[in-house]
């Protein structure tokens, strides 16, 4: 198992229960869970996940469905999002 | 085609106007706003002008498509000198006045001079009149705004005005038009104040037309609307969370502006961030933001419409703040934010406001104020320096009062409407300016965006992040994903973001249309409106051109290569969390491939050879 700390941004935040939208919901999964089972489990939709961070590093599509997950990482996902 | 082919030229000295037909030789290698006027002040001015005498001189100007059909299409320009940096100025503002200039029937107008008393310029299409400004004169922005609209008693006047602090002083004063919208860098409006020119109210009802293919131009622009409304970013992200969604992204990635730049990751972000803007307060249950909002003809809408909690200590007293108005951007956000270590967002949106209402560029006096922070932390500065104000990291208080007194140009407010430049030399602390060529940097920490270090410290008109916005490739994966700590690559990217990024600034598009379009949908909608002369290539070509030919006014101002650095912090000052822990920007491993793709010479200087091959 490891214990990992997810975090919803922009529109994909509601899907995150009310009490842990801001600092996010920490949970334990099994070590070879992949990071679109984690965005599964929380019926964000994987299509449409653009930007995916575990501890503030981009995570590429091709590492989306392996098991990279550490302990005590953080998993930031966001859809596509831009600024200026 | 799509040019009026108009120049207005008013020399404020004879108090004269005069039509001129626009140089189209001129048009078909600099295209038009950014592009166009820059060679029209490269050929007029001396480099070496003193910004703020009469010899300089101010352009508003449109691009062939602004005030047309396209999505967009609203946008123009103030070009000039700068007073903050020495530099070409060139600041975009979006709004509504570009199309009313284009509908009045005019490409740009050439402001000359410095009028004997203050006056506003009164267009309506083809009739100018320079008519005395002594009642708004020392006026807000809104006020002026106000006034105007009911002294010629007409709702449909779109204005661009100065406030009180361009006529105080301040270096980094901005050109507001249409209330919340600004040509905000680099000083532009402080400019327009030393010509006595308080404002530009326009009306036009000539409608914009000269398209060159009609037919092909709406089938263009039809096909370039879909491609925005289907896209993620600009049919979804940016209207529902404005710019400000990057505030947790770019805190996530290690790259946030902190504490004037001492850190790259601020605690208080969230609380500032697009998201929080949308959740109901605890005090009244209204969220901070009320709608989106679009400039002319754009069907994105990032535009942020806003209120404060009523009862919150900025505001309490004075309710002609009660109503909605602009909201935060992330760059006000930030620099307002994180940068002074604030979490206040109520705070933030008044302070917002004041740079709306008198017109401040909020980077560089969010900047300027953090810099002032670090010195009275560090004891450089006093209280006896600061009339008493107690100028600590964190204090929203102390935010709200001196972003007052610098709107007002009192007390120490008028020294930080110097910039953080000239405030941290003559405090003995220059290394604490966050500037590159005297301008403040935008909301994205090099040290965890390794390119940006690169457009920062190459970017004609100082620290800018629109000028080659590679955060959009290295962060956000928009065309391509690139690693944002690798070196490798970004003087390829740099270049390529910075001379598109000036085709489409000289066009009348926005830029931020670029997180969906690529050139294939812009060239065709320019090329249906101007002629099929312009393809990607062209534009690209003219971009580039452009590029060369600011700066070589740069340098024939007496900018040289050495000042394309990054302030010392960046360079030696490891970040000390986030991915990018331990890293400095690696500018050296940039700069010289960048010269060499660009045609320079080792010293930064364009070639003889690389400015014959642009015709410059």
């Amino acid at each position: 198992m490891v214990r990992i700390t997810v975090k919803l941004f922009a529109g994909f935040r509601p899907l995150l229960p009310a009490e842990n939208r801001i600092e996010g919901i920490t949970i334990d999964v099994d070590d070879y869970i992949t990071p679109h089972q984690i965005l599964r489990q929380f019926k964000v939709p994987v299509e449409q996940a653009h930007l995916l961070l575990i501890n503030g590093v981009f995570i590429e599509p091709e590492r989306r469905n392996q098991a990279i997950f550490k302990n005590n990482d953080v998993f930031a996902v966001w859809p596509a999002v831009a600024g200026g | 085609m799509a040019w009026t082919r108009n120049v207005l030229r008013v020399n404020l000295t004879e108090l004269s106007c005069k039509k001129e037909p626009l140089n189209m030789e001129w048009a078909s290698q600099y295209l038009g706003q950014r592009g166009l006027a820059s060679k029209y002040l490269v050929e007029e001015i001396d480099p070496k002008v003193e910004p703020l005498s009469p010899d300089n001189i101010l352009i508003m100007a449109t691009g062939p498509l602004t005030g047309t059909m396209a999505s967009t299409a609203g946008r123009y320009s103030v070009i000039t000198k700068s007073p903050l940096t020495g530099a070409i100025a060139c600041s975009n503002s979006g709004g509504f006045i570009g199309m009313e200039f284009k509908n009045a029937g005019w490409d740009m107008i050439i402001f000359e001079g410095k009028a004997p008393y203050p006056v506003y310029l009164y267009l309506e299409n083809d009739q100018p009149e320079l008519l005395p400004a002594d009642e708004i004169w020392g006026k807000t922005a809104w006020a002026t705004d106000e006034w105007l609209h009911n002294q010629h008693q007409d709702p449909l006047l779109r204005i661009a005005t100065i406030g009180r602090s361009a006529e105080k002083g301040c270096l980094f004063a901005a050109v507001i038009n249409d209330l919340h919208r600004a040509a905000g860098r680099s000083g532009v409006g402080t400019v327009m104040a030393s010509k006595n020119l308080k404002a530009v109210a326009v009306r036009g009802t000539k409608g914009v037309g000269n398209i060159k293919d009609p037919a092909a131009f709406m089938k263009a622009v039809n096909e370039g609307k879909k491609v925005l409304a289907e896209n993620a970013v600009t049919g979804q992200g940016l209207p529902t969370y404005g710019t400000q969604v990057l505030m947790n992204v770019i805190n996530e990635v290690g790259a946030m502006p902190t504490r004037n730049m001492r850190e790259v990751q601020f605690e208080g972000a969230e609380k500032i961030s697009g998201e929080a803007m949308h959740e109901p307060r605890p005090t009244d249950g209204k969220p901070n933001l009320v709608t989106n909002a679009g400039c002319f003809a754009c069907t994105i809408a990032c535009g942020r419409i806003s209120t404060i909690d009523k009862g919150h200590f900025s505001i309490q007293h004075k309710p002609q703040y009660f109503g909605a108005s602009g909201g935060l951007e992330y760059e006000s956000a930030w620099a307002f934010g994180s940068d002074t270590g604030v979490d206040d967002l109520d705070a933030l949106t008044y302070v917002n406001f004041l740079c709306n209402e008198d017109g401040m560029d909020p980077i560089t006096l969010g900047s300027t104020i953090a810099a002032a922070m670090e010195m009275f932390e560090q004891g450089d500065l006093t209280l006896a320096d600061t009339g008493g104000l107690e100028l600590k990291f964190g204090s929203a208080k102390a935010l709200v009062e001196i972003v007052e007194l610098t709107a007002r140009g009192e007390g120490f407010g008028k020294e930080i409407g110097l910039g953080s430049k000239r405030l941290c030399e003559k405090y003995g602390r220059p290394e604490l300016s966050m500037t590159v060529k005297g301008q403040e940097f935008p909301a994205y920490d090099p040290r965890g965006i390794q390119g940006m270090g690169l457009a920062y410290a190459t970017s004609n008109r100082g620290a800018c992040h629109l000028r080659g916005y590679t955060v959009s490739s290295e962060i956000m994966g928009i065309p391509e994903k690139t690693d944002p700590l690798a070196t490798e690559g970004k003087a390829e990217l740099v270049k390529a973001f910075q001379d598109v990024t000036a085709a489409v600034d000289s066009s009348g598009l926005c830029v931020f249309s670029t997180f969906a379009w690529s050139m294939s949908d812009i060239a065709p909608q320019i090329a249906a409106a101007c002629g099929d002369e312009w393809t990607m290539d062209t534009l690209l070509e003219a971009g580039e051109r452009i590029w060369n030919l600011e700066r070589k006014f740069n340098m024939d101002a007496g900018l040289t290569g050495a000042d394309d650095t990054l302030p010392k912090r960046l360079l030696k000052e490891a970040a000390k969390t986030g991915p990018a822990a331990g890293r400095v920007n690696d500018l050296h491993k940039m700069l010289p491939e960048y010269y060499q793709l660009r045609g320079w010479s080792e010293e930064g200087i364009p070639t003889p050879e690389t400015l014959n091959r642009f015709g410059i």
